[in-house]
């Protein structure tokens, strides 16, 4: 018995617009990316209120001021969480705020790289480790939180180094002030996942905003800002750094350009193409339906 | 830059490209980059085991080779506790001892839970609530009195997408809402799409920059 032959349907321009090779897209992206990066055209960066917000409520607050900072990335986010790390930390310094950070086990392993970068401000400042900041390795999720707020002694009394907090002039002063809830003006943190947003609201903001005026901010991914962003509606979050943009507006706003303003042009034009690509499939999809619909209807 | 340097710049970048190389095809140099990468993931977990070990458990049973039964940090009792609850946790692993596991996830997820709940009703209903009573006019400022009116209109036709139980929903009417509701909540599905491509690229991009400068050694004309 012969076979057969298959019915090939012919492909038109628009099945092939519909069909263009996700391969394309990722050589196109990765090539405009890397090139922009060498040759910038400096495309420019508007600066949301939200930035604003979030760079306001830490510009607000008088010297001396208490800073925790919790920051929670991993290798992966290095391009969007270590320049609002910096940025935070320059603006911190440069307010004279005490600051505290805490984190688990990959961010201490990323923090030389940030530590080289800010070093300068650090010396300028005549900051002393132990005595205007420390960093304390902590690991754990909400509960850990909460008992950090409550009494930071309870849950640690070394730094990430292992110095016991006796020994740093800053640790003694948050415990002679009795509760650390008394010694922490604004949070900040960085994380890659949404609970610890929804953590960080029910454990900072709704506990102690009321009582102690405590302020709330975060740099999240961008991917998260949609989900967050009732938090910060609500008055539950005094700001967002919206991911890698969020880093860039920041340093504009801080007026010290680092490394999230030097990858916005590869953002921008990434995203172009992205968009290129979404709108040659769209009119394929359209343009096809349209030339079915067009086609009389014939019987037999 | 040292030799050693050099070493872990090659790894990083080779790494870099097995794994961007999944988005074109999986092979053999994908699977391995992701893999080793996984590894090394789980491998600084288990270098800081040890740290753990000593501040958590070492240092709070006996700080400073002096045993305190209970402290102002709960001493040793609480201590030894905690540890017995992480210990059967590894009960997972046994057919004989699941049920011990069992109680390491009520007692964690119960602590969770009870934690969450003291801010949850503040956070996640109360104050989210108070947020959307928005005035519809707000004098001299059109582009807030369109903006707090079209919050308005999303979160009611969203809230009646979400209505099965009374029979007013057949109504026509709330019918042509709720499908008003269903399209803003597309736009909002719409919208956490897009912001995920920005995430992936903005996190890209970090690791085009390590390519460019510090594999390639080539430097941005500013």
């Amino acid at each position: 018995m012969a076979e057969k032959p298959e019915l090939k349907e012919k492909k038109t321009i628009w099945d092939k617009l519909q069909d263009l090779p996700v391969s394309s897209l990722f050589i196109l992206v990765i090539l405009s990316m890397s090139i922009i990066y060498v040759y910038p055209i400096g495309l420019p960066v508007p600066i949301t209120q939200m930035a604003k917000d979030t760079f306001n409520a830490l510009n607000t607050l008088p010297s001396g001021s208490y800073i925790w900072i919790y920051n929670a990335y991993a290798t992966g986010s290095i391009a969007v969480h270590e320049p609002g790390l910096i940025a935070i930390l320059r603006h911190s310094i440069a307010k004279h705020f005490k600051i505290i950070l805490w984190s688990a086990d990959t961010p201490i392993m990323l923090f030389p790289r940030v530590l080289e970068k800010i070093k300068p401000d650090l010396d300028r400042a005549n900051y002393v480790y132990g005595k205007d900041w420390a960093y304390l390795y902590i690991p754990g999720g909400e509960p850990i939180w909460a008992n950090i707020l409550q009494d930071v002694w309870s849950v640690v009394t070394v730094d990430k180094d292992g110095k016991p907090f006796t020994q740093m002039p800053l640790m003694v002063d948050i415990k002679n002030r009795g509760p650390t809830y008394n010694s922490v003006n604004i949070v900040f943190f960085q994380t890659t996942g949404g609970e610890t947003v929804d953590g960080m609201v029910r454990q900072v903001n709704v506990r102690y905003h009321q009582m102690t005026g405590v302020r709330l901010i975060g740099q999240i991914l961008e991917i998260m800002v949609p989900a967050a962003r009732p938090y910060y509606n609500a008055g539950n979050m005094d700001g967002i750094m919206n991911g890698g943009v969020g880093a860039a507006e920041y340093e504009l706003l801080l007026g010290r350009p680092g490394a999230a303003l030097k990858v916005t042009d590869m953002l921008s034009l990434a995203q172009l193409i992205v968009l290129a690509y979404w709108a040659v499939g769209n009119v394929g999809f359209f343009m096809k339906r349209y030339s079915r619909a067009s086609v009389p209807k014939g019987g037999g | 830059m040292e030799f050693i340097d050099i070493v872990g710049v090659w790894i990083a970048a080779i790494l870099t490209i097995g794994i961007t190389s999944i988005s074109f095809k999986e092979t053999f140099f994908s699977r391995w980059s992701e893999v080793t990468y996984l590894a090394m993931g789980t491998l600084t977990s288990i270098v800081w085991f040890p740290t753990d070990l000593r501040r958590y458990v070492l240092e709070r049973v006996a700080p400073g080779g002096a045993w305190i039964p209970l402290g102002p940090r709960g001493g040793y009792l609480f201590v030894i506790f905690a540890v017995l609850i992480g210990i059967i946790a590894y009960g997972r692993y046994s057919r004989k001892y699941f049920w011990l596991y069992r109680y390491y996830l009520s007692l964690s997820v119960g602590t969770g839970i009870g934690v969450a709940m003291r801010g949850f009703i503040g956070a996640n209903f109360l104050d989210q609530i108070r947020a959307n009573f928005l005035s519809l006019v707000v004098p001299g400022d059109a582009y807030t009195s369109f903006n707090n009116t079209v919050m308005c209109v999303v979160v009611l036709s969203s809230l009646i997408y979400f209505i099965f139980t009374f029979k007013a929903i057949e109504n026509p009417t709330v019918r042509r809402i709720s499908i008003i509701g269903r399209y803003f909540m597309m736009i909002a599905f719409g919208v956490t799409f897009g912001t995920g491509i920005t995430t992936r690229i903005n996190q890209y991009a970090g690791r085009i920059e390590f390519l460019i400068i510090e594999w390639l050694g080539i430097k941005p004309i500013a």
